[in-house]
């Protein structure tokens, strides 16, 4: 059934990445992803990667559900890892030449790394924003990180609102889904066979009444919210307070120190390692 | 003028046109010249068939919209007159709450306890302040083991009690209850029109319950029937529902004991008027029959 | 032979996740040909997952559904087909009107089905009949009418596939009294007139003893009682164990035989009930 989806696949729980405010993740969120495109060696993606464990350890999620997350990208990785293999052009002698295709070492390295790049990108920022922090306080950290925006008159305020609708209402609307598309196979409709086009005309019984249903819905929900006294250009109190704790700055500092290492060991040259060849692999520049 | 005072809700010669923005052929108006008074503490049910007009009139009352004719006063204050604004109505709407239909359509938020406060919030109250009114307002419905759940996965009848505290967090006099039980199984709509008795009891809150369910608008305090626009019956229920072949007429129905009194009225049994409640009708059977078991 | 049958069905939601749920275990069931029968239930009571079942929404965990002694599902291909014999109308049917006008909204089953045009004038005529919608709305946008009229088209679109079983889900709910009457009397009418086996899904005890000739009571996914509405109400306790209400006449009737009234016949209905006193006093006097 689709309505066991869930939306953002936020895993409730008590860790200290659960408990961090949500602008601190959001703003680790981003050094963490500014560290992974300043990462130029091997050694800085190693630095990179037990971050990354570092923190599904510390959210106690497991580490299958974060494969899970992966599956999705899998093909598109393999796909531009082929073309990466393939499409890049080193300088010296091709490792395998066969017919026009030529593979340098130059193209398995950039693969490589590539892929380790996209992986870590999607790992770091799940676990920093959707599976630990619930959709309404992201969405809470966002309208407070950008609320400095107000000042020159954009509602982020109201962007901050349409987003929690959207959020409350897309189970519903799913749901409703379900609904319809189970009434319209019972009066005979059929969504899985025939042409493409026959295909597109199938669904306009089902697309029809959701649009319907869904402007019915904002029309009442508008009358309700103004009738609890909703005005656009008022301004709101808040129930919930986000507040800095220690553990916030505490966390800054880790996530900036980070950075920086990440930038340095970019930077190092092999001969601080003595200069042995794991040295300059390690420092190999990409 | 200090008479109106006393009044939460006066309506003087109330008519309201629907505008058809397709064809300019005449629409009869949804509610015509209608004048009623409602005292606070009140517990009123408004019955009609569909299209009688009475949502529109709720909506008169909750300045949802703007009567086209005559002239309405909401606590104390003459919300027809031309120097009230919409800084007015939003200070009243604090004070007279609704809670309409889909259960769904009226939950802003995605935490129960989040959705109970936007009202407050918007209101602009301090964080303390909201914090009290939505416990107190979740424990009021009962919900409050509830706070941190997604309203999406509760059942009709809790939606609508969520809905409840959105609004009595609020702090309103009045409530008006917009067809709130009737998209709810039994067991919903018994828990709200429990709360609902409740609130009137206990918190001296006004309740005008808009429903099609007689049963449920036998016990309220007094009944106002519309029909086409205009009120057809308002007085005490068990007056109200003696009207048996009227209210057929109008496609309503009595109460079931009452409409088995009235058929056996009309076989010649004998009794004075008619009770609402179970106990009070098997009473009144008893006495009629044991009359006739005497013969 | 029942004309809609189902053996030791059982069904389980979310199969094989932690969300896992059995809604209906070891449910035996008999619809007589040309019966109404009423399905009566608490939300929650496994009523709404047996519907699916009916028409092969869902097919069940376990055990079979046998429409004319024949499985559904012994060909899963050929299961549109199956729905199409079994018209089902659902909760809410409204949600499902997405065509231009009424009547092409209606003849959208029968469409579906490949009919002739004069036989899909004939079905859209017979069902708006039976369901009380002006024919001068036929021409109209479905999205025009009101509440109670879009309920009405949304019958008669199921109406209008021919079916010979009907299962209808709460079609009344939400309406006024008089709604409420014409439309279950339009229903009534079609089945009997057609021989139809309909199943009749109400919370409303009232329309239940007025309309059905049978009851299935369903608790905690089982089936708790099944009967004749004679047998099923006249153990008004049993009803009132697992929290379910028997009309007010009843409970005022079974309150009145035990005071000494002795009251016999059709105890659950105004009528009934009235005519069970008319008896007595002529007894009485006789």
């Amino acid at each position: 059934m689709i309505s066991d989806i869930t939306l953002g696949q936020f895993f409730p729980g008590f860790s200290l990445l659960h408990k961090l405010d949500p602008r601190t993740k959001l703003i680790g969120a981003i050094l963490f992803i500014v560290a992974i495109f300043m990462a130029k060696t091997p050694l800085a993606f190693v630095l990179l990667t037990l971050f990354t464990v570092a923190m599904i350890l510390v959210s106690r999620i497991s580490f299958s559900v974060i494969l899970r997350g992966i599956r999705p990208v899998v093909y598109i990785l393999i796909f531009t890892s082929i073309l990466n293999i393939f499409m890049t052009k080193g300088a010296g002698e091709p490792l395998v030449a066969f017919w026009v295709l030529k593979i340098y070492k130059e193209g398995i390295i950039r693969a490589i790394f590539m892929t380790v790049r996209v992986i870590l990108l999607i790992v770091g920022s799940s676990m920093l924003l959707t599976y630990t922090t619930s959709p309404i306080s992201l969405t809470d950290g966002l309208e407070s990180l950008l609320s400095p925006l107000a000042k020159i008159h954009i509602p982020v305020h109201v962007f901050s609102m349409m987003m929690t609708i959207a959020l409350r209402f897309i189970p519903t609307l799913v749901e409703e889904t379900d609904k319809i598309m189970n009434a319209q196979k019972s009066r005979g409709a059929d969504f899985s066979s025939g042409s493409l086009v026959r295909r597109a005309k199938a669904l306009i019984p089902i697309i029809v009444p959701l649009f319907v249903s869904a402007f019915k819905r904002a029309e009442e929900l508008a009358v309700a919210m103004e009738c609890r006294c909703y005005r656009v250009d008022k301004k709101r109190s808040k129930l919930v307070k986000l507040s800095f704790g220690a553990r916030d700055f505490l966390s800054f500092a880790v996530f900036a120190v980070f950075l920086a290492g990440v930038i340095l060991i970019s930077r190092m040259s092999p001969a601080l390692f003595g200069g042995g060849a794991l040295a300059r692999a390690l420092c190999y520049r990409i | 003028m200090e008479d109106k005072k006393k009044y939460v809700i006066l309506a003087e010669h109330l008519t309201y046109v629907y505008e058809d923005e397709s064809d300019a052929h005449d629409v009869p108006p949804a509610v015509s010249d209608v004048s009623f008074a409602v005292e606070a503490g009140e517990y009123i049910a408004i019955l009609g068939h569909n299209g009688s007009g009475k949502s529109t009139l709720a909506k008169l009352c909750n300045m949802i919209l703007t009567p086209t004719e005559g002239r309405l006063t909401v606590l104390g204050r003459e919300v027809t007159a031309e120097d009230f604004t919409e800084e007015d109505m939003f200070d009243l709407r604090a004070d007279i709450g609704m809670v309409f239909q889909n259960p769904d359509n009226q939950l802003v938020a995605t935490v129960v306890e989040e959705d109970v406060a936007f009202g407050p919030e918007n209101l602009g109250l301090a964080r303390e302040e909201i914090r009290r009114r939505v416990n107190a307002a979740l424990s009021a419905v009962g919900m409050e083991e509830y706070a941190h759940h997604a309203p999406h996965k509760l059942s009709g009848g809790q939606k609508q009690r969520i809905a409840i505290a959105g609004i009595l967090a609020m702090k309103p006099s009045v409530i008006l209850f917009d067809e709130s039980t009737s998209m709810l199984d039994p067991l919903g709509r018994a828990e709200v029109v429990s709360i609902m008795e409740r609130l009137n009891r206990e918190e001296g809150i006004t309740v005008i319950h808009i429903t099609h369910y007689m049963d449920e608008a036998a016990r309220a305090s007094r009944v106002i029937v519309m029909n086409d626009g205009r009120i057809a019956f308002d007085g005490h229920p068990s007056k109200v529902f003696s009207n048996v072949e009227r209210l057929h007429a109008l496609g309503l129905e009595a109460p079931q004991g009452v409409e088995l009194i009235y058929e056996l009225k009309k076989e010649g049994f004998s009794h004075e008027g008619y009770p609402l409640t179970e106990a009070e009708c098997i009473d009144a059977l008893t006495l009629m029959l044991g009359g006739e078991a005497n013969v | 032979m029942y004309k809609l049958e189902l053996k030791n069905v059982s069904y389980l939601y979310s199969k094989n996740t932690p969300f896992e749920k059995l809604a209906l275990s070891d449910v035996n069931i008999g619809f007589e040909a040309g019966k109404i029968t009423g399905l009566i239930g608490h939300t929650g009571s496994g009523k709404s997952t047996l519907v699916n079942l009916l028409n092969g929404l869902n097919r069940p965990t376990e055990g079979t559904v046998l429409l004319d002694g024949k499985d559904i599902w012994e060909k899963p291909k050929e299961i549109a087909k199956i729905r199409t014999e079994v018209g089902l109308v659902m909760q809410y049917p409204e949600y499902q009107l997405f065509d231009e006008t009424v009547r092409a909204d209606i003849g959208f089953a029968p469409r579906n089905l490949g009919l002739e045009e004069e036989e899909i004038e004939r079905r859209v005529a017979e069902a708006i009949a039976f369901t009380g919608i002006d024919g001068a709305l036929l021409d109209k946008s479905p999205f025009e009418l009101s509440g109670g009229q879009k309920r009405r088209v949304a019958i008669a679109g199921v109406m209008a596939m021919g079916s010979s079983v009907l299962v209808l889900d709460e079609p009344a709910a939400g309406l006024d009294p008089r709604g409420r009457r014409e439309i279950l009397d339009g229903i009534h009418a079609y089945a009997k007139k057609n021989g139809l086996t309909v199943i009749l899904v109400s919370h409303s005890m009232e329309d239940m003893a007025y309309y059905c000739d049978n009851v299935i009571v369903m608790n905690r996914g089982r089936v708790y009682m099944q009967g004749t509405v004679d047998a099923v109400f006249s153990d008004a306790e049993a009803l009132m164990d697992i929290g379910l209400n028997v009309p007010m006449v009843a409970r005022i009737a079974a309150a009145l035989r035990k005071k000494g009234f002795p009251l016999e016949g059709t105890l659950y209905t105004v009528e009934g009930v009235k005519n069970a006193i008319l008896r007595m006093r002529k007894e009485g006097k006789a």
